[in-house]
């Protein structure tokens, strides 16, 4: 079976490690970045099918990144999850502004996220 | 009269009174005038019927009757006089020269004269005024007079009358009077020249007035009176009273001005202060929030996967275990930072100033935290000069050391040297806030250093630097707190650093005068609002 690809991006160790393990074990494969410019290159080289992003990192931020994403012909498709601190009404529409498909505010729970990776890669295949 | 303003009306009044005057003295000098020319009519009148009478006294004592009438009419022709008659006692008409027809008097004894009667006549020609001359006969006894059948005794034989037109006196007065018309004429006009003149002066300030009024209403308060300043009448101090006004409105008016924007520019700054206060108090409530959030996040994944996937590994559970563990540490020291601060920030926190040595302090806290730097492998020197008298609150003093240390050891590579050192130093820093001695305490280590915009951020709160790893133990809040409790004591902190060359953070409290020193028997607490 192919898998599908999932990008974490978040500068947060424990938060990196915990939604990697998530990530995994609902049967995806996780590629994993500190920040932003990381999570670009890879989402250039790896063409990811979701990425997770961070909002707040040092650099680019996860707004930045979610533009650059949907801006980009190659790399449109790819779903992107906000996952942030920044829990406002303000926060989250320039979320949505920004092209994500997703918004999720910390700390999330990971059943929902589990929930969520399923309903948006098993239903385009 | 409204239209011709006040040197119009002024000359109009003027007018008037000249008039009014002219009138009058015209009055009065046409009846001085006519009594003038009338006594001396009358007199000479007089003065020529008696020499008339004189002249031909034989003539009318004689009667001869062709004589009279050819001196009667000799006498009638003169000048002045208009008519003459000579009648006998008995009023019958002796001679007549020149009587107007219809002659009657109208009022008797017009004028005292000592030698004739004067009456006033009219007739239709005009009035007359005549003169009754009784003509005694002389040179010539009762008997003759008696023999040549004249009347005797006193009484007047003759009767002569001399007649005068009174038409011709007040010609003569009118004539007179019209002389002196120009002179008056010429005085009336210099009058009024003058008059106006005077006016003009005295009105031109009054209208400059008016005019500097309105511009100054309009708001040109720059606006005098440049007409009649000098002038040293009642106009005069008006005019300068009245610049002395405006120039004082105008400087009251500057002044308040002045204070307006002095007072506009204060408030203003006193806003964008508030402004930029509200604005970094939204920014650091978002930031608080999230760096709650973050262990939080780590926290709920780590036990939510606890919960629901069955690992086997005894290790990885053990390690999620402590990441969690670990998270809720730091969520706690986090919430008694974020407390700390708010608590300075408050003025609620009670200080405890006490007076001691530092080099006390400075070996405690090394010896506190040497089994973190043995574990570390990092050498702490302490080396403070003793003698270094402060006055503090050493509980707090003891924070910022520590955190200082806990910072070089957490940052510093294995086989790292850190020197804790204190000395006298002259002033409390770059900054200069204040004079006086102070105590410098430093920290020096060997790690990795800080680049120069670091430096300046880095007391700043939750600032990170470049090789900070989130998820330590750090809650990005230290040095701020460091900062605070420095500056409460009126000291300053900073760092010196490079990169590759290590940091030395340094920071000056007080030196305890001998009076704290002397008073330091019990604990001072302070509070600061």
């Amino acid at each position: 079976v192919f898998e599908k690809k999932v990008l974490i991006c978040d500068d947060e160790p424990y938060i990196l490690e915990s939604v990697s393990f998530i990530v995994r074990e609902e049967g995806y494969e996780v590629l994993t970045a500190n920040d932003g410019q990381e999570g670009l290159n890879l989402l250039r080289s790896e063409k990811p099918d979701l990425v997770l992003l961070d909002v707040m990192m040092p650099g680019k931020t996860g707004f930045d990144v979610c533009r650059e994403v949907k801006a980009d012909e190659t790399m449109r498709k790819t779903y992107v999850i906000l996952l942030t601190a920044m829990g406002q009404d303000r926060d989250m529409e320039d979320g949505f502004q920004s092209g994500a498909d997703e918004y999720m505010t910390k700390p999330f729970s990971p059943r929902s996220l589990r929930r969520r990776l399923h309903e948006l890669l098993d239903e385009s295949t | 009269m409204r239209r011709l303003g006040l040197v119009g009306q002024l000359a109009f009044i003027s007018a008037c009174i000249l008039f009014a005057l002219g009138i009058a003295v015209t009055w009065y000098s046409l009846s001085q005038l006519r009594r003038i020319v009338y006594d001396e009519s009358f007199n000479r009148v007089e003065a020529q019927g008696l020499n008339w009478i004189e002249a031909n006294a034989d003539v009318l004592t004689f009667r001869n009757g062709a004589a009279i009438e050819r001196l009667v009419g000799e006498f009638s022709r003169r000048d002045d006089i208009a008519y003459v008659a000579l009648a006998d006692s008995n009023d019958m008409p002796v001679a007549a020269s020149r009587v107007p027809p219809n002659l009657r008097r109208s009022r008797s004894n017009v004028a005292a004269m000592p030698n004739a009667a004067v009456h006033e006549m009219n007739s239709r020609e005009g009035k007359y005024f005549e003169f009754d001359f009784a003509v005694k006969p002389r040179g010539m006894s009762r008997d003759l007079q008696t023999m040549f059948g004249l009347a005797g005794g006193d009484e007047p034989a003759l009767v002569l009358r001399i007649g005068i037109a009174k038409s011709d006196l007040d010609k003569q007065v009118s004539a007179l009077l019209w002389r002196n018309a120009p002179l008056y004429t010429g005085l009336v006009l210099l009058a009024l020249i003058i008059q106006t003149i005077f006016a003009r002066r005295v009105v031109r300030p009054i209208v400059s007035m008016g005019q500097a009024a309105r511009a100054i209403a309009a708001g040109d308060l720059s606006s005098r009176v440049g007409d009649g300043a000098n002038l040293k009448n009642e106009v005069g101090a008006l005019v300068r009273n009245f610049n002395n006004m405006a120039a004082r409105i105008d400087e009251l008016h500057s002044d308040l001005e002045q204070k307006v924007r002095e007072r506009t520019a204060a408030l203003e700054a006193a806003n964008a202060k508030l402004e930029e206060l509200n604005r970094r108090k939204s920014r650091f409530l978002s930031t608080v929030s999230h760096e709650l959030r973050t262990p939080l996040t780590s926290i709920k994944a780590f036990a939510q996967i606890l919960l629901d996937s069955p690992i086997e590994d005894q290790h990885t559970r053990h390690r999620f275990l402590n990441i969690i563990d670990g998270e809720t540490d730091r969520l706690s020291r986090l919430i008694s930072d974020l407390l700390d601060l708010a608590k300075i920030d408050d003025g609620v926190v009670l200080w405890r100033m006490e007076t001691f040595d530092i080099a006390n302090l400075l070996q405690h806290a090394c010896a506190a935290i040497m089994p973190v730097a043995r574990e570390a492998d990092i050498a702490l020197n302490c080396t403070p000069s003793s003698g270094l008298v402060v006055r503090a609150d050493q509980d707090r003093l003891q924070q910022v050391v520590t955190n200082l240390i806990g910072n070089a050891l957490k940052f510093c590579p294995a086989g790292a040297d850190v020197l804790i050192s204190a000395d006298r130093a002259p002033t409390s820093g770059p900054a200069q806030r204040a004079e006086g001695e102070y105590v410098v305490v430093s920290v020096a280590d060997s790690g990795p250093g800080l680049s120069a915009a670091e430096c300046g951020k880095v007391f700043d709160r939750f600032f990170r630097g470049a090789n900070v790893k989130h998820g330590t133990q750090g809650t990005g809040l230290g040095l701020a707190i460091c900062r605070e409790i420095v500056q409460h004591h009126g000291g300053e902190i900073w760092v010196d650093s490079e990169v590759g060359c290590g940091s030395t953070f340094r920071f000056t409290v007080p030196v305890a005068t001998k009076l704290a020193k002397a008073a330091n028997s019990g604990v001072e607490e302070t509070t600061r609002v």
